[in-house]
């Protein structure tokens, strides 16, 4: 199991796919090529050797019958042409006459003999036949040799076509040495460019690890335009993970920052009550509505971390029901005006006609909340607030707009990431975990909506909300 | 006349090529085309004609009694042929316009007078009837010839010329590839055993021609006889490019391996006279001209000159 395991790992390597489609290509198209071309020669000698045979074979029964060969068995004419082919083939010649009798035989084997067989009768039954013997490697002719004169018997060629083999196959032999260095040649040119091929490759590899232990490569090209796009999304990837990093670093000393302030104040608070001895019991009261409130500020941070925490465990999960949105932004509305007063901030609600949509009551409720406090949050002293609602057949429109101090334009796209501040100083007054936003925009997303953001520096911003009347899951 | 057995043929007509390639001891039968598979041997083969009409074939037959004369014998043999074979795929060679045959026997002769419908029988027809009464016949022992008339008259062939006494060597059955049964005489010289003689030895070989003799002669040169004594001079897998005769002279044009294989304790001298003296020994040949690959510029076993034909060397025959 292992040695196949080993195996299939070595044919999913790039280097040895290169080599072998080298290899292949090299050498399969030569070979059946060189294949092709000895076995058409081959093909075209026999032909050509057929063809001189049949020559001859008519020239000589032309002869035999004109000197009326077979009444008197003797010609000069016909006894050069016998000598002649057998000089330069390698063949038996017979002469056969009217009366089945073996005139002539170059073999000497059968002259006198009365001769029966297939190839004779059909011969004189008038079919001539001239053909290669695949088996016994010769080219046999029959003619009948019926002229003028009606003299009547048959002239038979038997030549072995075995020079032929012998030369092709010597042929074949040298081929294969050839062939043979020239696989050898084509295995090693695809070994070496197979490794060539595979170096940019290694070189990634190393620039990857050394982007992982930190180190920053600028412009680094690898040689080869796809592995370069690679390289780019790899590269992309670590910066975004690195954000991610120190964004969650951020969150983290955000958080133990945030949750440790009502703490601290607390402590402080108590320490001092506690270190002025008598104290009336008014003054108890006043610090326990001061210790009250820091317990109040530290229960809304610990929920905004739980209700993130149960974003991403229940994020398929929407409990859907009838609810009016008039209602749930009137409710918001109610409860921050008092401390969008503090700053002397207008908070206007204009609202078209009333709007009931198929939502998750709890999480649209997180939405509006964080929108409208945001705007607050996020505004000036004497600033306004607009806070509109409208809706079509299909969606209901929440506007959310503000005079407060805007966002920059590079920050617009990452309002919506975790944790995410603009302006991290400036987060410690206002206090807040930067998740508001992307619980909303979380929330949002479930429901199939959407969130559109318009903001400029110092002028203000504008969040607007589109959300389907009925969900659809 | 009554045909005892009426014999069971089976479907495949059994072609035995019998092509003997090299030197055996022996004699080979003339096993000839069946027309039943014969899993039985049977006493005798009647002949007849093939089913395509292109040749001759048998079919197996038993005679009636064990204990007949050489005369009830052939009588019996020639009804056979005269009758249609009851199932085996061929026809018989006695054709329909004939009307009557018989058979006398005196010694070894068996005398077969035709009525004088042979002669309107097609050249064929009647080379099927003569080639068949005397196969037949003469797979009885005691006879060796048959001689045939027509009509009393002795036959003649188409010139005039009397057949005469035919014998079963009077025939030569081709296969398909012009092979056929024969045997020659041949007297060849191979080494002694210290390589530096020859010795000459003659016996009968199997030769179906398949090649010619004087090729014949060089094949069994290669190979090692069984008889003690004597040992081959040419090497296995010789390279024979061509050979053939012409006005006497032997023309042997080997491959060029002829001078590159060892034949290992053997004399080149004696190698080289064990050719000569082998070819010469056929009646057209007195002189051996040889060529490596086609030419004579070189040397046999780097030793001999071949611009010159070579005769045959009696002095390195070993003395007995």
């Amino acid at each position: 199991m292992k040695k196949l395991h080993k195996l299939m790992n070595v044919i999913k390597s790039l280097r040895f796919r290169i080599t072998f489609v080298i290899i292949v290509a090299g050498v399969l198209p030569v070979t059946l090529l060189t294949m092709f071309a000895l076995s058409q020669y081959k093909a075209a000698l026999i032909e050509d050797r057929l063809e001189e045979l049949q020559n001859a074979s008519v020239l000589m029964k032309n002869d035999i019958l004109a000197v009326a060969y077979l009444e008197q068995a003797s010609s000069d004419a016909v006894d050069s042409q016998i000598a002649l082919l057998e000089s330069t083939y390698n063949g038996r010649i017979m002469i056969i006459n009217k009366d089945f009798v073996v005139e002539y035989d170059t073999y000497d084997v059968d002259t006198g003999k009365t001769a029966l067989g297939t190839n004779i009768t059909q011969c004189f039954k008038g079919t001539n036949s001239a053909g290669l013997n695949e088996e016994d490697r010769s080219i046999e002719i029959a003619i009948a040799l019926i002229g003028t004169n009606d003299s009547g018997g048959v002239l038979y060629f038997d030549f072995s076509i075995s020079d032929i083999d012998t030369m092709i196959s010597d042929l074949q032999e040298d081929i294969s040495v050839i062939l043979l260095v020239v696989v050898i040649i084509v295995i090693a040119v695809g070994f070496a460019i197979s490794f060539y091929a595979t170096v940019p490759y290694k070189k990634m590899q190393e620039h990857i690890r050394q982007l992982d232990a930190g180190k920053r490569e600028e412009n680094w090209k690898s040689g080869i335009d796809e592995l370069d796009k690679v390289n780019e999304s790899v590269e992309a990837i670590i910066l975004r993970l690195k954000k991610v990093d120190e964004s969650r670093e951020e969150f983290v000393s955000n958080v133990s920052h945030e949750l440790k302030t009502p703490i601290t104040s607390m402590k402080v608070l108590a320490d001092s009550l506690l270190a002025m001895g008598d104290v009336p019991a008014e003054m108890y009261k006043e610090f326990m509505e001061d210790i009250a409130s820091e317990i109040e500020r530290e229960t809304s941070i610990i929920n905004d971390l739980l209700a993130l925490v149960r974003m991403n465990k229940s994020s398929l999960e929407l409990q859907i029901s009838e609810v009016n949105i008039v209602e749930q932004i009137e409710i918001v509305i109610k409860r921050v005006t008092p401390i969008a007063a503090k700053r002397n901030i207008d908070i206007s609600f204009e609202n078209f006609k009333p709007v009931t949509a198929e939502v998750d009551q709890v999480k649209m409720s997180m939405v509006i909340t964080n929108l409208i406090e945001n705007a607050v949050k996020y505004n000036v002293q004497d600033g306004w607030v607009k806070v509109s609602l409208n809706a079509d057949l299909s969606y209901f429109y929440l506007k959310v707009s503000d005079s407060g101090i805007g966002i920059p334009e590079d920050a617009q796209m990452q309002v919506f990431d975790r944790f995410y501040r603009v302006d991290k100083a400036r987060s410690r007054e206002t206090g807040g975990t930067g998740l508001g936003l992307a619980i909303t925009n979380t929330v949002v997303n479930m429901h199939n909506g959407e969130i559109k953001l318009y903001s400029r520096e110092g002028e203000g911003s504008t969040f607007t909300v589109r959300i389907p009347l009925h969900y659809m899951p | 006349m009554k045909l005892r057995r009426i014999m069971q043929p089976l479907m495949c007509v059994c072609i035995c090529v019998m092509a003997m390639l090299g030197c055996s001891n022996g004699a080979s039968d003339n096993e000839n085309n069946t027309a039943n598979s014969g899993e039985k041997s049977f006493d005798y083969n009647i002949y007849c004609i093939s089913e395509d009409g292109n040749e001759l074939t048998t079919w197996g037959y038993n005679v009636s009694k064990s204990q007949l004369s050489v005369s009830d014998k052939a009588v019996e043999l020639l009804e056979a042929f005269c009758k249609e074979p009851a199932n085996a795929k061929c026809t018989s060679a006695f054709a329909e316009k004939l009307r009557h045959i018989d058979v006398s026997i005196d010694r070894d002769v068996a005398y077969v007078n035709i009525d004088k419908n042979y002669n309107k029988l097609g050249s064929l027809e009647r080379l099927f009837l003569r080639a068949g009464v005397v196969l037949t016949l003469t797979q009885i022992d005691e006879i060796e010839y048959v001689y045939f008339k027509v009509n009393g008259q002795p036959l003649a062939d188409s010139e005039g010329n009397m057949l005469g006494y035919l014998s079963k060597n009077s025939f030569v059955m081709y296969d398909e590839s012009m092979l056929s049964d024969n045997q020659i005489s041949l007297t060849l010289y191979y080494a002694n055993d210290t390589g530096d003689k020859l010795v000459g030895y003659r016996q009968d070989y199997a030769y179906d021609g398949s090649m010619s003799r004087e090729a014949f002669i060089l094949e069994c040169l290669a190979k090692s006889p069984s008889v003690e004594g004597l040992n081959r001079t040419l090497p296995e897998g010789l390279e024979l490019r061509n050979i053939y005769t012409n006005d006497g002279i032997c023309y042997v044009n080997f491959g060029s391996n002829i001078n590159s294989s060892t034949v290992s304790f053997i004399d080149d001298e004696v190698i080289l006279y064990s050719i000569v003296n082998s070819l010469t020994e056929l009646d057209g040949v007195t002189k051996v001209q040889i060529l490596i690959e086609g030419s004579v510029d070189t040397l046999f076993r780097n030793e001999f000159p071949i611009d010159q034909t070579y005769k045959v060397n009696l002095d390195i025959i070993e003395k007995r």
